[in-house]
């Protein structure tokens, strides 16, 4: 028998400011306390707030079954703690609502809604291996929603979200400035074409592409589904030779953990090294049925922890930007994202951008808006990829557990299909 | 100091499936406070499992905000049908082993990649210094299910307030998506007639047309709508009231009885609001939390979409989901997702998109072509709709 307990304690203070005024400011403090016990290859839970051998006792009252479920077992001892350089609990609450009100004042749109999240994870994990585990992990981040009216109603959302301290956040108002020379001419932008066709993708795009295009396939419990078409590829070229793609929850970025939630030590993966599949993405039992690496398992809150990325990243390439602009030529040059989903199944995927220009013999030209992409995994054969690697943070939302990651990008060159007029 | 304090209590059991065997089965016991005080006309929130600490927090955070609501309503709660079902108190393992077995012995070409069936009974309390003591106990079942074959897919879902769950109707479906799938063309590009069925129409709604009925939108100049905007041959009422309604309540989050609300009758009629926004858009009965640790917003509960007339599908393309419809544009209405079950004269089709405009697409309504069912929060049939971009 194997069981593991996880306790996590987390406390958050969140402003928001509604149109330029303090709406729904909230203070949560949630701790909560999971049981798991593997028997006869059969996974019982429990999720109360209860002593820990009562606790045990409720998970293993649920092993009702026999299964063939089992895990990789190694023993995890460690500490860590995040110190920031800036503690967010010790800025004064009136310097970040000022901070937030110089925001809106810096804003020139019709409304707009701005967030400041920031949040202490503390997490303690034991097993019965052994394994003792415990960290402490600071969040923040400022998010701008910014509505504006011309031909059409639109918004465009920006965000700055990091783990770490007040010091993160000294480039906010890039958001702003951002807003303000975008969204009025998004309003009046154009529907983009519609077809296959060249696609240059900022670096926040290309980011989300990578997570949605191949992350998600790369999950090895979607392989043990059959549901992924990486199944059965490990040391198979998946990708051109220009591809390698990283996942790497020890970078100080939004997808940052030094412990998963299964009490494993983070490392960094190369999933697809020179095109060639290396490696999926393991939680203990997938690592052990496929012989692979655990320390990919996160959970929202302390839901059953399932494979997930963490800050997933594509290694530069060799292209200039304005090399890039002129082998697309003509096509499409697309900005920012509004998320996106993949099945993993299939392989297709879609994704959106926030904005984007038409590019018309190797020259950025006419802004268009409301711009979602299709593709499939068999796009990352022809890419040309930038050289500068940029880092966008976000939420994914597998299996309705929501948890924190950063996708990774240069600017890329690809073929996809766009819809619109 | 006025105060409200809200609390939830949650008993539940889920079973998971994946790669056809069932393999974890979970118990979730959860209570949890959310206290909002209003201080000095200043709105505090804040949520806890400690009820004192929690009450303190919403002092403190009272002092910086600048959100105001004089006081907290008494209202009575509405007599609704089908909230709780008493059988969920002695659910045990042997019924979900049970429900389990049907899964498996419902599915005979393709496999199942994945599945959840999850049981749940939620306990309401909400007291407030203004006098109202309100508990509701609901209970809620709900079960989604993923297919393979031979590299298609389908996805389906199913949901009830009573414990029995229409799992061997789901899973059917959920496999003959699949099976159709593994054999998907593409399709021509193209103006097409289009029939969405109930998934599909929960997906794009719920991230197009839905935001723009929010009178916190409205107010803010965030939604197209005003009343009397013209959206077609459409009736949409929100009803929390409905009987066995999957979003149906007696109250909502903030002490306000549930009440029935015709929404849009072709043209539309009005919004759904919360406290906050009733002295402007009335009292609607809709201020709900996305959870306890977040204050009540105005959302919506049963969704029941009406069309008059009944055509057929025939020379349509029909879509059963969507991949993507949370990326559409809550704000224009605009859209442009990709197809993740389609077919067009019996034969799946695949790598498709549509782009549009939700309230465009209204206009394009030709008549419901299903019996009505229930997804999430959206009760609808499947619509007809004419002369869609296809890409």
């Amino acid at each position: 028998m194997f069981y593991d307990i996880r306790e996590v304690d987390i406390s958050s203070f969140t402003i928001t400011l509604e149109d330029g005024a303090v709406e729904k400011p909230k203070i949560v403090n949630i701790k909560s306390k999971c049981f798991r016990v593997l028997k006869n290859g059969f996974w019982g839970v429990f999720i109360g707030d209860v002593k820990d051998d009562e606790g045990l006792r409720e998970a293993e009252r649920n092993v009702v079954a026999r299964g063939d479920s089992e895990v990789e077992r190694s023993t995890s001892r460690g500490k860590y703690e995040m110190k920031p350089k800036i503690p967010p609990w010790d800025v004064d609450v009136e310097e970040k609502i000022a901070m937030l009100k110089d925001l809106h004042k810096s804003l020139k749109v019709r409304s707009a809604k701005i967030s400041y999240m920031e949040n202490i994870k503390k997490f303690y994990y034991r097993d019965s291996d052994g394994s003792e585990v415990e960290y402490t992990v600071p969040r923040l981040g400022i998010s701008i929603v910014a509505i504006e009216k011309g031909e059409t109603l639109q918004f465009l959302s920006k965000r700055l979200m990091k783990v770490g301290g007040f010091e993160k956040l000294k480039e906010v108002f890039k958001l702003t400035e951002e807003i303000n020379e975008i969204l009025p001419k998004l309003v009046d932008a154009r529907s983009p074409p519609a077809g296959e066709m060249n696609v240059l993708m900022d670096s926040k795009l290309a980011g989300v592409f990578i997570h949605e295009a191949f992350g998600h396939a790369a999950e090895a419990d979607h392989v043990l589904q059959g549901s992924s078409i990486l199944s059965g590829k490990i040391g198979e070229t998946i990708a051109g030779k220009n591809v390698t793609i990283v996942d790497d929850p020890t970078i100080e970025e939004f997808g940052f953990f030094p412990f998963d939630d299964e009490g494993v030590k983070a490392e960094r993966k190369i999933l697809v090294e020179n095109g060639i599949l290396k490696s999926y993405l393991h939680s203990r039992e997938t690592a052990k049925k496929l012989k692979g690496k655990p320390g990919n398992a996160r959970s929202e809150g302390i839901d059953f922890p399932i494979v997930r990325m963490s800050n997933t990243f594509l290694m530069p390439g060799d292209y200039r930007f304005d090399e890039l602009l002129e082998l697309c030529r003509n096509g499409v040059y697309l900005i920012g994202s509004k998320g996106g989903e993949t099945n993993p199944a299939t392989g297709y995927f879609h994704f959106s951008a926030q904005y984007g220009y038409i590019i018309r013999n190797g020259e950025i030209s006419e802004m268009i808006r409301d711009v979602g992409l299709m593709g499939y995994l068999e796009i990352l054969n022809n890419i040309k990829i930038g050289r500068n690697l940029n880092f966008d943070p976000g939420f994914c939302g597998k299996a309705s557990q929501t948890v924190p990651v950063a996708d990774g990008s240069p600017e890329i060159l690809c073929r996809a299909k766009v819809g619109g007029e | 100091m006025e105060w409200e304090i809200f609390s939830e209590k949650i008993v539940g059991y889920s079973a998971e499936i994946e790669a056809g065997k069932l393999k974890i089965l979970k118990k979730v016991v959860d209570k949890a406070y959310a206290v909002r005080v209003i201080e000095n006309g200043r709105v505090g929130f804040s949520a806890g499992r400690d009820l004192e600490k929690t009450i303190e927090s919403a002092k403190k955070v009272a002092k910086i905000s600048e959100e105001v609501l004089k006081e907290f309503p008494v209202e009575k709660a509405a007599k609704v049908d089908g909230l709780y079902d008493a059988r969920f108190e002695n659910i045990s393992s042997d019924y979900i082993k049970e429900e389990y077995e049907i899964v498996t012995s419902s599915i005979e070409k393709a496999r199942i990649a994945n599945a959840l069936i999850a049981h749940e009974i939620v306990e309401v309390e909400l007291r407030n210094s203004s006098g109202a003591e309100l508990t509701e106990k609901g209970t809620f079942s709900f079960f989604s299910v993923e297919t393979v074959f031979n590299g298609g897919s389908g996805f389906a879902q199913t949901q009830s307030r009573k414990i029995e769950l229409d799992i061997e109707k789901t899973v059917t479906y959920a496999e003959e998506l699949a099976l159709k799938s593994a054999k998907a063309e593409k399709i021509d590009s193209g103006y097409y007639d289009l029939v969405l069925m109930p998934q599909a129409i929960h997906q794009l709604f719920s991230h197009t047309l839905y935001p723009s009925l929010s009178a916190e939108n409205v107010a803010r100049g965030r939604s197209r709508l005003h009343i009397g905007a013209d959206l077609g041959n459409i009736r949409i009422l929100d009803d929390p009231t409905l009987p066995y309604g999957f979003a149906s309540y007696s109250f909502d989050d903030e002490g306000v009885m549930a009440r029935r609300k015709v929404l849009v009758d072709g043209k539309v009629l009005c919004f759904y609001s919360d406290l906050k926004n009733a002295e402007k858009f009335g009292l609607t009965g809709n201020g709900l939390r996305i959870s306890i640790d977040s204050p009540p917003v105005p959302m919506p509960s049963n969704l029941i979409i009406e069309v008059q007339e009944r055509v057929d599908k025939s020379r349509a393309l029909i879509i059963h989901n969507f991949l993507g419809a949370h990326t559409a544009n809550s704000v224009s209405g605009d859209f442009s997702v990709e197809t993740l079950n389609a077919e067009f004269e019996e034969k799946a089709i695949k790598g498709t998109m549509i782009y549009g405009n939700i309230f465009e697409l209204l206009s394009k309504i030709q008549g419901y072509c299903s019996e009505r069912v229930q997804i999430e929060n959206t009760l609808t049939p499947a619509i007809r709709f004419r002369s869609v971009k296809i890409i």
